[in-house]
């Protein structure tokens, strides 16, 4: 019986000495702590519920933009992230929301333009010039646009389409592209739309065209892709490189791929990282559709 | 009682105390309650919870290390098909990296040892507006306040993704005093960087936050990877590039293979580590692929950030001879074999470039 006495104080011991370790361990580790640390404190400036607070900050938003009182609760809910664009279209007008993003890009790309709305960089530097809540909001915006209007609803004068493929933003840029299709424009008018792109990179580039490519009617596909060609032999390696690792979710005949892959050529001989997977993406592509495109052939 | 009767009794007896031991109250890391926001009791998880014992945090470290290698490896895959094997080893190793320095290997703590700990200057959205009560008070007066919050697209976000709904995420700190055991998630220090990737409520709500990607360590690296993705990608397709912008963006992840009198023949070569550098210094950190290069800069203003992460670095890729893996001491956790053997061929791998799998495979099935 001695012997298990011994054993339990033993094992009172271990205990004791682990919680010892545990405690100065965090004891050493508050050392490096700069303030003590925070229990629960009472705030010492009250002020009204977050609710009222937020209501207050959407309806100075509101004023900055000019929001008339009947679009009010549209405004709230594009500035409610928690609300999805499908969602959001419900019981709306398809007119209202026309006129109403009409107006309301135009005073968002203006005020994007001048100083991003008022965003400034973070404490810590941070700053990301093609994703400000200014951004946000627009693309919503379009978004909710987009998901309202048919073909043929819209012309392309209706919205500044060669402003908007100036913001590097990737949701913009897909809805800008099938918005612009959807206003059915002329071939001068679409050219002039794929000119005002052609300053945009990597996957950003890919998701537009893809979105391009994806609305287009024949006549349309035909310039996309001719000019797509065009545009990635004088492109980055990374947008040929961006295009071709999406590829397998847009379906081209083999011909149009023959035209598109002329675009990479650029990559072979000093580009090895772009070259390999330009390449190899291509090859997958050839063999998902049966096609008998050889690459030495594409790019001698 | 018989000898071998009297051992069992003993036994039991010691079994029951280590049992009663294992629910009992554990002493928490006090030095993370400044970095910590209390959240609902009634939120649901899906995250390990860390718990400040050696047995507990070895569970929960095996399991951060296990789902975090498991979506940085989904992230990178492509890189193996296009036979790439450097890049792939380099964005494992980043994907190992970046939460070691964001969020310290954390996500969410469970305490007890404290009812009802909860900082309402943090869980109110106060914090945004001055690291202390007391600061704040010295700052606003409270109508101020009140305009400095009907101004600030940050509290606007703060209040959309953590105060709204019959059940908000923080919730006042008055609803739980009662509360013996509490759940917190990491923070920074001005309340705007959550969690183990430690993303901005100001840049990432929209899909991650309004989704509840936080409420969820596997969605939580899923997005944070994949923003880290977006800043790798253009940096090793675009080393070669020709243009202005791109040669100046890429300078510092050069590596000279073969050096000749003109600079326009000398051959480079991509080094790696600077990649990992540079892309959390640039895209992720800087939300800029311009700022790739600051860690090379010996004038950065964010200089300490960039040697911080360097140590980070530096100690992922030291983990063969580390015992155990984190910030600092008290939350640092050993992993299970598993876990571990495929974290150290992750690291092999990129120091040695070579492409082993056995271990890195076992753990993503």
């Amino acid at each position: 019986m001695k012997k298990n006495i011994f054993v339990f104080i033993i094992g009172i011991s271990a205990c004791i000495a682990i919680f010892y370790l545990l405690y100065s361990t965090d004891k050493s580790i508050d050392q490096r702590s700069m303030t003590s640390p925070t229990k629960e404190k009472d705030t010492p400036t009250k002020v009204s519920s977050e609710d009222d607070i937020i209501k207050k900050q959407i309806h100075t938003l509101a004023t900055n933009l000019e929001i008339p009182p009947d679009a009010d609760k549209l405004f709230n809910d594009l500035n409610n992230y928690r609300i999805e664009i499908s969602d959001l279209k419900k019981n709306l007008n398809k007119d209202f929301v026309k006129k109403y993003v009409k107006t309301q890009s135009k005073k968002i790309i203006t005020c994007l333009k001048k100083d991003y709305c008022g965003t400034k960089p973070d404490a810590d530097g941070y700053f990301d010039e093609f994703s400000t809540p200014g951004h946000i909001l627009l693309s919503r915006q379009l978004r909710l646009l987009n998901a309202m209007l048919e073909d043929g609803d819209l012309s392309p004068d209706e919205l500044d389409f060669s402003e908007l493929v100036k913001f590097e933003n990737k949701n913009i840029l897909e809805s800008s592209a099938e918005l612009f299709i959807k206003s059915n424009p002329s071939e001068s008018e679409l050219g002039t739309f794929l000119d005002n792109s052609s300053h945009l990179e990597g996957s950003k580039k890919q998701a537009f065209y893809f979105k391009l490519i994806g609305s287009a009617n024949q006549s349309q596909r035909e310039i996309l892709i001719s000019n797509l060609s065009e545009d990635l032999k004088n492109s980055t390696p990374y947008s040929v490189v961006a295009f071709f690792q999406k590829i397998s979710s847009l379906q081209l005949n083999e011909e149009e791929l023959l035209v598109i892959s002329r675009g990479g050529c650029q990559l072979k001989g000093e580009n090895e990282v772009s070259w390999n997977s330009f390449s190899f993406n291509f090859k997958k592509y050839v063999a998902e559709n049966s096609f008998s495109l050889l690459i030495d052939e594409v790019c001698p | 009682m018989s000898l071998l009767k009297k051992s069992i009794c003993t036994l039991v007896m010691l079994n029951t105390i280590a049992a009663g031991a294992s629910e009992a109250t554990v002493p928490r890391v006090t030095a993370l309650d400044r970095m910590m926001s209390t959240i609902s009791p009634s939120a649901i998880i899906d995250a390990p919870l860390f718990k400040n014992t050696d047995e507990a945090k070895t569970k929960y470290g095996s399991e951060f290390v296990k789902v975090l290698i498991q979506e940085t490896h989904k992230k990178a895959k492509f890189l193996l098909e296009e036979g790439n094997v450097k890049a792939y080893n380099a964005f494992m190793t980043l994907g190992l990296t970046v939460p070691l320095q964001e969020g310290l290997y954390l996500h969410i703590r469970e305490i007890n040892d404290s009812k009802g700990l909860c900082n309402d200057h943090s869980n109110s959205g106060n914090i945004i507006f001055a690291y202390t009560p007391e600061k704040l008070e010295e700052k606003y007066t409270a109508s101020e306040l009140e305009e400095k919050k009907a101004n600030s697209k940050n509290y606007q976000f703060f209040v959309q993704n953590f105060k709204t709904g019959d059940n908000p995420f923080f919730p006042d700190c008055n609803q739980v005093e009662n509360k013996d055991v509490i759940r917190q998630i990491i923070r920074g220090g001005d309340g705007t960087d959550m969690g183990a990737m430690q993303l901005s409520i100001r840049w990432h709500t929209e899909n991650y936050f309004a989704k509840d990607g936080h409420k969820s360590l596997r969605k939580t690296f899923a997005y944070g990877l994949n923003y880290l993705m977006q800043g790798f990608k253009p940096l090793i397709y675009n080393f070669n590039s020709t243009s202005k912008t791109w040669e100046k963006r890429v300078e510092c992840l050069r590596k000279i293979e073969k050096w000749h009198l003109f600079p326009s023949k000398r051959k480079y070569s991509i080094d790696y580590k600077n990649v990992v550098r540079g892309t959390w210094a640039g895209k992720y950190n800087s939300g800029n692929l311009n700022k790739t290069c600051r860690f090379a800069d010996s004038r950065s203003p964010y200089k300490g950030h960039d040697e911080g992460f360097l140590k980070n670095l530096n100690k992922v890729l030291d983990i063969e001879n580390l015992e155990k893996i984190g910030v600092f001491d008290a939350t640092s956790f050993e992993m299970d074999e598993s876990s571990r053997e495929a974290y150290e061929q992750i690291v092999s791998n990129f120091k040695n470039e070579t492409n082993n799998r056995d271990k890195i495979e076992a753990i993503l099935n």
